[in-house]
C-alpha cells in the first residue's frame, strides 16, 4: 500500500473510513514511521483546533440573560391570553346570536375534523371558508358586529404568531 | 451518539427541564452562534431566542440525537438571521454599513483575544460560512460527518471534503500568519 495522503488521514482520524479500509490504513501505520508522524500531528492540530473553539469566551451571564427572555416571554404570553381569551369568547357569543347556533356547530364539528385527521390544509381551508361566509353574510344583513370582532380576533392572533418570531423551532 | 444525548436533558414535555437544559448547552448554542453570525451581541440574542422557541415547544425535542438536533436547531436559526440582514443589507447599504460597523473591542475582549488560542479562533472565523460551521460541529462539537450532514442538509461525502478543504485553509492561515503555529 502506498502511503495515503491527508485526505484520507483525516477521515481515518475522524473514524470515517469503511472497516476494510479503516484495518488496511492500521497495518501501514505499524510500518510506516512517517504516516505515523503525519497521523500524529493531525491528531494534535484536530486537538488544538477543538480546545480553541472549546475556549471561545462567552459573555458574562449568558445563562442568566436567556433566563431573563424566557421570563418575559412567559409574562407576554400571558399579558396576550388575557386579551385573546375574552376576544375569542366575545365572538362565540356574537357568532351564535348573529349567523345562528347551526352555523356554529358546523364550524366546530370541521374543527373536529382536522383535529380528528383528514388534510389538514383543506380542512382550515373549509373553516376560513365557512367563517367569511357568515361574514359576508352578516355584513351583508346589517351586522357588522361579526365581521368587525372577525378581524379583530384575527390581527390579534396573526400579530401573536409573529411575536413568536416564526413559530417552533425548525429542525 | 446514542439516547444518553437526553441523560442532560428532560422527558419531552418538561419545561423546567427545558430551562435547565439552559444551564448544559447554552455555551454550545452561543459559540455556534459567534461563528456564523460574527457578532457577541447577536450570538446571545440569537442563543436567548433558540432557548425561547424550545421553551415555547417542548415537544419537539427529539428523543435521541439531542446535541445534533439543537445544532440543527441553532444553525438554521442562525441562517434565517443571516437571510435577513442579506435582504437588508441589500435594500439599504449605507445604513447598514454604518448600523453595523463593529465598535471597538473592551478590553476585557482585547485580553481574551490576546491567549495562545485565539489565532485558531480568529483562522476558523474568517474561513467562508458553511466551513466555519463544519470545523465548529465536528472540532468542538465532535459531531460525525452523518450527523454534520444532516444539520446542514449537504451530502455525507461534502463534509469530508469541505472540512479537508478548510482544515487546509486554516493551515495555510495559520503558517503564513504564524510561521507553522498549525
Amino acid at each position: 500500500m502506498n502511503c495515503p495522503g491527508n485526505f484520507e488521514w483525516s477521515l481515518f482520524l475522524d473514524n470515517e473510513l469503511p472497516p476494510a479500509k479503516k484495518e488496511e490504513m492500521e497495518e501501514h501505520l505499524d510500518r510506516c514511521r512517517d504516516c505515523r508522524l503525519l497521523a500524529d500531528s493531525l491528531q494534535e492540530e484536530n486537538r488544538f483546533i477543538g480546545a480553541a473553539l472549546a475556549a471561545t469566551p462567552l459573555p458574562l451571564n449568558l445563562e442568566e440573560f436567556i433566563r431573563h427572555r424566557l421570563r418575559s416571554k412567559s409574562r407576554a404570553e400571558i399579558r396576550w391570553l388575557f386579551i385573546l381569551i375574552p376576544a375569542a369568547a366575545l365572538t362565540g357569543i356574537l357568532a351564535v346570536s348573529a349567523a345562528g347556533l347551526w352555523s356554529l356547530l358546523e364550524n366546530v364539528f370541521f374543527f373536529a375534523i382536522m383535529l380528528a385527521g383528514g388534510t389538514l390544509f383543506t380542512e382550515a381551508a373549509l373553516i376560513i371558508a365557512g367563517l367569511l361566509r357568515q361574514a359576508a353574510l352578516a355584513s351583508l344583513s346589517g351586522e357588522l358586529a361579526l365581521p368587525a370582532l372577525m378581524v379583530i380576533v384575527f390581527c390579534l392572533t396573526w400579530i401573536k404568531i409573529r411575536l413568536r418570531k416564526g413559530g417552533p423551532a425548525h429542525a | 451518539m446514542g439516547k444518553s444525548v437526553l441523560q442532560t436533558g428532560p422527558p419531552a414535555p418538561d419545561r423546567k427541564a427545558v430551562a435547565d437544559l439552559i444551564n448544559s448547552h447554552s455555551p454550545d448554542v452561543y459559540r455556534l452562534a459567534l461563528y456564523l453570525l460574527r457578532s457577541g451581541e447577536e450570538a446571545r440574542d440569537a442563543a436567548a431566542d433558540i432557548f425561547v422557541k424550545i421553551y415555547a415547544n417542548p415537544g419537539i425535542i427529539p428523543e435521541d440525537h439531542f446535541r445534533a438536533w439543537l445544532m440543527k436547531v441553532s444553525y438554521n436559526h442562525c441562517q434565517d438571521i443571516l437571510r435577513k440582514k442579506s435582504s437588508f443589507k441589500r435594500l439599504l447599504p449605507k445604513i447598514y454599513t454604518r448600523i453595523t460597523r463593529s465598535p471597538e473591542p473592551t478590553p476585557e475582549q482585547a485580553v481574551l483575544e490576546a491567549d495562545e488560542q485565539s489565532g485558531v479562533r480568529q483562522a476558523v472565523a474568517r474561513l467562508p460560512d458553511q466551513d466555519r460551521a463544519i470545523v465548529f460541529l465536528r472540532y468542538y462539537q465532535q459531531l460525525s460527518y452523518a450527523e454534520i450532514s444532516a444539520v446542514l442538509d449537504i451530502p455525507e461525502a461534502t463534509v469530508g471534503t469541505r472540512l479537508h478543504r478548510a482544515r487546509e485553509k486554516l493551515k495555510k492561515d495559520l503558517t503564513g500568519e504564524k510561521g507553522g503555529a498549525l
